[in-house]
Parts: C-alpha cells; structure tokens; sequence
C-alpha cells in the first residue's frame, strides 16, 4: 500500500476513477437509448431521447480523449515507480512486479485501438444526415465499457498490489542476453532488420492499392516486429550500449523522452493501417484518407528510429 | 417546398409551468409562395418560425424543408442549413453594433471558406438586392432604424438562400420604413425567394403579393 | 506502375513468410522439464539451452545450478539455490522431492540437504548462497540456508549485505 504515496499513482487513479464514473453514467444512458431508439419517430420521446444522446455522446467522447492522454501518463506513472521499487531501473521492472502489470498494459492498448475505432465512427456518424452507424457506435461503446471496467479493476489490482519490499527484476534481466526475452520467431539481429523494413515497404505498399485486409495482417505484424525491433536493435542505438535493451528506457528524460515518440508514432501507424478493415467490419464503409495517414505515421517511426542508427555511424564511424 | 405535419412545441415540458405554444401545426409553402403568418403577439408565429429556421427543435411532429427532416438534422448539418438554405430577418435586427454593413453583411460567409474577392462579390450584390449599398462602410449603431432592416435584409441575402424568414420586420420600424422594407419584400418575391412572414403588423394584408395568409391564435391554426 | 505494385507486394510478402519459416525451423527448443528421470539423479545441463524455472532466466553458468527431483521423475533445474527453495515453497511433494547442488569447492553434484552454504557468493540471483561440500566457519547448512531464504535474509535485503559485506 505504500505505493500510493506516490504522487503520480494518486493522480493517475483519481483520474482514472473520474473517467470510469463518466463512463459509467455514459453506459447507463446509453442502454437505455439503445432500447427506445427509433430515428423515424417523430414523438416527444424520440426527440427527447436524441437530444439525450447528444449528451451521452458528449461524454463518451470526452472520456475517450482522455483515456488516450492517460495512457502516456500511465507510462510516466510507472517510470517514476522504478524509483520506489528495488531491483527496478525503469518501467519495465516496474510492470512485471505482479502479475496484473503486463495483461493490464496490454488491455489498455488494445482499449486505445478500440477508442480510435470509436472515435472514427463517431466522426463518420455526425457527418452524415440521417446518423447511418447510431446504434452500432452505442454497442461497440458498451464492448469498449466492458474493457473499461476490466481495466479499471485490473488499475486498482496492480498498483494494490505493488510491493516496495520486493525485488523486481531490471531490464537487463529481462530483456537482455541472460533474459528469456528472445527474438520473436527465433530470428537473427539481422533478419529482423530485414523483415522489419520488408514489412514497413509492405505497409506502404498496401496502402497505395487500398488492399485493408492484408493491410490489418501485415500492420500487426509490422506492431510485433517493429516493438521486437526497437527493443533488440533500435534501442541499442539509443541508448548507445549494445547489450541495454529495453523498451521502457528511453521514455526517460536521459533520452530525451524519445520513448514516447517511437512508441506513438508506431501506435498510431498500425492503427491507421488496422482501422480500415476493422470499419468495413462494423460499419461495411472504408475511410481512404486513413491509408495517408498509416504512411505517414509508419514513415515517421522508421526515419526516428533509423535516425539513431545512421548518427551514431557518422559519429563514431562504427556500428555498435 | 416546406412542409409541417402534426407540429407541437412544449416549453418546460416536465414542469407546473409549461406551456403548449404550438398545438398539431400542419400546412405546406410551395416554392416562391409568399406566405403571412398572423397572429397577435404570443400567438406562436414567432415559436414557428424558429423552428422552421432549426433555432428550436420541436416537442413532436415533422418538418421537412427541401426534402430533409430539419428536426432531426445533426449539429454539423443544421448549421449547415441556416447557413445556406435559409435568410433570417430578426425583429430586433441583431447587427454588430461596432462593425460596418458590409462587415455584418459578410459574417455569414466566413464559414464557406471563400476566397476574399468572392466574398466582396457576394457582399456587393447582397447591398444591392437590399438597397443600401450606399451605406456599406457605415458602422451599424450610426443607422436609422430602416437602414439597420435594410442592412439585416442584405446579410439574410448574402448566400443565396432559397427561403426569407421575417419575424416581425416592421416592428421597430415607423411608417415611411415600413413600406420601403416591402418594397424590398416585393422585389425579393418577383426574384423568386419564398417567404415567409411573422407579423402583426395590417399593412401586410393588403399586399396583392402575398399568396396566402395563415391566422394562428393561441399556438393553433384557425 | 500500377502493375507493378500487386508483383511487388506478392514479392515481399513471400520474403517474409519464407524467413520467418526458415528461422523457426532452427528454433532451438529451451528445457524447462525433464520427464522420466525415475533414478532421481542429476541430470546433465547443457548451458543456453535450459531455463531455470523459478525466474525464467537461461541457465549459461552451472557454477551454482541445483535440481529438484519429484517422485514422478520430474526433473526441474535452477541456476541459483535460492531459486530452488522460492520454488518449492508451495509444492505439495516439496518433503518428498529429491534435491541436488553443484558445490563451488569439489565441482560435484551432492545432496541439498547435505551440503553447507556460504552466504556471501555471487550467484546468478545475488541471494548469495553457495553451495559446499567441505565445512568451514560461517558456513550454514540447508535449513538454515531455506529459513533465511523463505524470510529474505539474503543479500537482495540491503540490511543483511551491508552486514556480510560491509556495503
């Protein structure tokens, strides 16, 4: 329990508690408007119950905003742990101190996909006269609230259950050579490389013909591929010592806060690249502007990363 | 072109004090139909007309303005619509004070993003539909009250809308004004505008250029 | 251009499925469990190639490696001593298991139970505990050794490394 004299945990749950309360009454209205729904109808509840959902929307989307922000915050909150926890250098050690850490880091990612989902169907929804996606924005909200409420339980679950007295294991053990946290596929430093830009000219390919369900295979695998790569190669180059291989690290100020960057900058380009299958799932419509922005923000992540690599050559001559 | 079917407008709906300001409203304007809407004051013209301009939802019924269901339009949409379906001509006028005619004049244009010269081009012709060109760099709390309509008939104008609304036009105005202002009204009917009127005020009842007169009392259709 | 681009997809796309393919099949498989080792003996350790599974690491130095053996034949190995007895903490066979240590002196394998422990080694873990065949002064036996483990008296608790080793 000491952990939550922490002054970044305390922010971060009080938030989160805000979020999920928002959510919560946003969830109850949106059932009951689910259940009455009729855009036809011309009658005092119908225009009562669309001027309702106005406001639930509201919400909703205003929750969802911050839940994105939050998650860069969750990431600062648990950096700054590694000071109050032995053994640990970095988030990394800090989110493998229970079990509820890692599940808990991946919900929330696949909770910020779910929400850009959201978020572009609502976008597409208000647009149009006659709001064509209303009733299956309302149930792939009550999914995403599902997700919510796991999360927030898993929140309260990981940061309870955080220890100050025990040992957690560094980075170094974790990822490094001696860490069991070998490349994905068994693959060499070097094919790793390889596929990594293979798959990266594949997402750029697949872009260009507008092809989204291949895009939505090859965006995760490029996700998988891309972390392994920062982690194992990348990584090295920032912070310049070839056997420090972590993907927590480098969100720290030593680093210049590049971590948050990388990471985002990949989030968001296998977003865009998923996002497009996932709405001719949903809503049967496809969005071509997003195949831009999947070649954008994929671009933006190879030419950071790759930036290191090329610096340090032509600063000390040699690879590391 | 308008049509209303079984309107009803409650304020306070959940209240002691609410009240039914529109009862079961129905009736269609056709395309170029200038139509009056009279009534005493507190009779429901005025109630129907923001309506009819989306500046009010209503508590029950249809009504459909170039084949959309302007009740329930978006946020984004009805916008939208006032923005280039519609011209709106308030009784209080509601100028900016501390801006020039042509300045009012231009406000609804800065949401098209048009380019500088068209909005000048628009501007001018609008100034002189409404006849008051004239007075195009005067600062609007400098005009008379038949300058101030003038100015407000201008901005309704601007974006080419295919439907006047009128609330009370000729109250704030005396006699002289008054009948300037329908000549204007005149001149926008033979363009081929339609119109419609909220008002009180006879001197619209001997118009041979009005094509029906609708008498609303008490928030029902006589 | 146009059709080049659906070529050149296909292209890359077997690229990727053939190194992916190629590298799995060298995929060397970790042990983490040994069956059917019904003469509870040590089993050798080949290093790289075998976790330890209490902290998942990849066993590369046996200088410390312990095995516990179940009564099924069940072999499991650690690269630390302290590693074992976190482990068997909550096994049901833990009085019934068969336990051997790598002594740091003689380089053989000998019973847990009756080899002696340093406290101060740097072993792969940093509890600390080293095993011996050979007594010496200081040296505590098993049970000590598994009490000042299950109570974190090792040199991970920062009170007791400043006492052993003065840092």
């Amino acid at each position: 329990m000491d952990i939550f004299l922490s002054n970044q945990v305390l922010i971060f749950l009080f938030s989160e508690s805000i979020l999920y309360l928002l959510s919560f009454i946003a969830f109850l209205g949106a059932f009951s408007i689910l259940r009455k729904w009729d855009f036809s109808a011309h009658t005092t509840a119908q225009y009562n119950l669309e001027k309702k959902a106005f406001l639930i929307v509201t919400i909703i989307f205003f929750t969802l905003i911050l839940k994105i922000i939050l998650l860069p915050y969750f990431a600062y909150t648990i950096d700054k742990l590694a000071l109050l926890i032995p053994g640990a250098m970095c988030g990394a050690g800090v989110i493998s101190a229970n079990i509820y850490g890692n599940p808990l880091l991946a919900l929330k990612i696949i909770i910020l996909f779910c929400v850009g989902i959201w978020l572009i169907i609502n976008h597409l929804d208000q647009k149009a006269i006659n709001y064509p996606y209303f009733k299956i924005k309302f149930w792939f909200y009550l999914f995403i609230f599902t997700l919510l409420s796991i999360e927030y339980g898993l929140d309260i679950a990981y940061f309870s259950n955080i220890s100050t007295k025990d040992v957690v294991q560094c980075c170094s053990v974790i990822f490094g050579i001696s860490g069991s946290n070998t490349i994905a596929f068994n693959l060499t430093v070097t094919m790793l490389l390889v596929i990594f830009y293979v798959l990266y000219s594949l997402t750029i390919l697949l872009s260009i013909q507008k092809n989204s369900l291949l895009l939505f295979v090859v965006s995760l695998l490029f996700f998988y591929i891309g972390y392994q790569s920062v982690v194992h190669f990348f990584g090295t180059y920032i912070y310049q010592l070839p056997t420090h291989k972590c993907p927590f690290c480098m969100l720290q100020k030593e680093y210049y806060y590049v971590g948050y960057f990388v990471w985002s900058s990949l989030f968001i380009g296998v977003f865009f690249g998923i996002s497009n299958f996932l709405l001719k799932l949903l809503i049967h419509h496809e969005e071509p502007t997003l195949y831009r922005y999947t070649i954008i923000f994929n671009t933006i992540f190879v030419i950071l990363c790759s930036s290191y690599v090329f610096v340090y050559y032509i600063k000390n001559g040699v690879w590391l | 072109m308008i049509q209303i079917k079984n309107l009803n407008k409650i304020f306070h709906t959940n209240n002691q004090n609410q009240f039914h300001a529109l009862k079961d409203i129905t009736f269609n304007v056709a395309k170029n139909e200038f139509v009056l809407l009279s009534g005493v004051s507190g009779s429901g013209k005025s109630t129907l007309l923001a309506i009819i301009a989306s500046l009010l939802k209503p508590t029950s019924g249809e009504i459909i303005v170039n084949h959309k269901q302007i009740a329930k339009l978006p946020d984004l949409h009805a916008s939208a619509y006032r923005n280039h379906d519609i011209g709106f001509i308030f009784q209080s006028f509601n100028l900016f004070d501390t801006l020039s005619v042509e300045e009012n004049v231009a406000i609804p244009l800065i949401p098209t993003g048009l380019k500088q010269k068209e909005i000048d081009k628009k501007v001018t012709k609008a100034l002189k539909l409404a006849n008051i060109t004239h007075k195009a760099t005067t600062i609007a709390k400098n005009l008379s009250g038949g300058e101030k309509q003038r100015c407000a008939i201008a901005r309704a104008l601007v974006n080419d809308p295919q439907i006047i609304l009128c609330d009370e036009p000729t109250a704030n105005l005396d006699k002289e004004n008054a009948l300037k202002f329908i000549e204007v009204i005149k001149t926008l009917k033979q363009k081929g505008f339609t119109i419609l009127i909220a008002t009180h005020d006879s001197i619209f009842e001997n118009l041979h250029e009005v094509d029906r007169i609708i008498h609303i009392n008490d928030g029902k259709i006589l | 251009m146009k059709k080049l681009l659906p070529v050149l997809t296909v292209i890359l796309l077997i690229c990727v499925v053939v190194i992916l393919f190629v590298s799995l099949s060298k995929k060397q498989n970790m042990i983490t469990i040994q069956k059917g080792n019904f003469q509870k003996q040590p089993l050798p350790i080949k290093t790289g190639h075998v976790n330890d599974t209490q902290c998942k690491m990849i066993i590369t130095d046996t200088t410390h490696a312990c095995e516990v053996i179940a009564p099924n034949g069940n072999t499991w190995f650690f690269d630390d001593p302290g590693c074992m007895i976190l482990w068997l903490k909550d096994k049901t066979f833990n009085d019934k298991a068969v336990m051997w240590v790598k002594t740091v002196d003689t380089k053989k394998w000998i019973a847990a139970k009756k080899a002696w422990y340093n406290q101060t080694d740097k072993t792969p873990m940093h509890y600390g505990f080293g095993a011996r065949e050979i007594y010496k002064k200081g040296y505590i036996n098993y049970e000590q050794m598994r009490l000042k483990m299950l109570r974190g008296e090792n040199l991970t608790n920062p009170r007791i490394r400043k006492k052993l080793l003065g840092y």
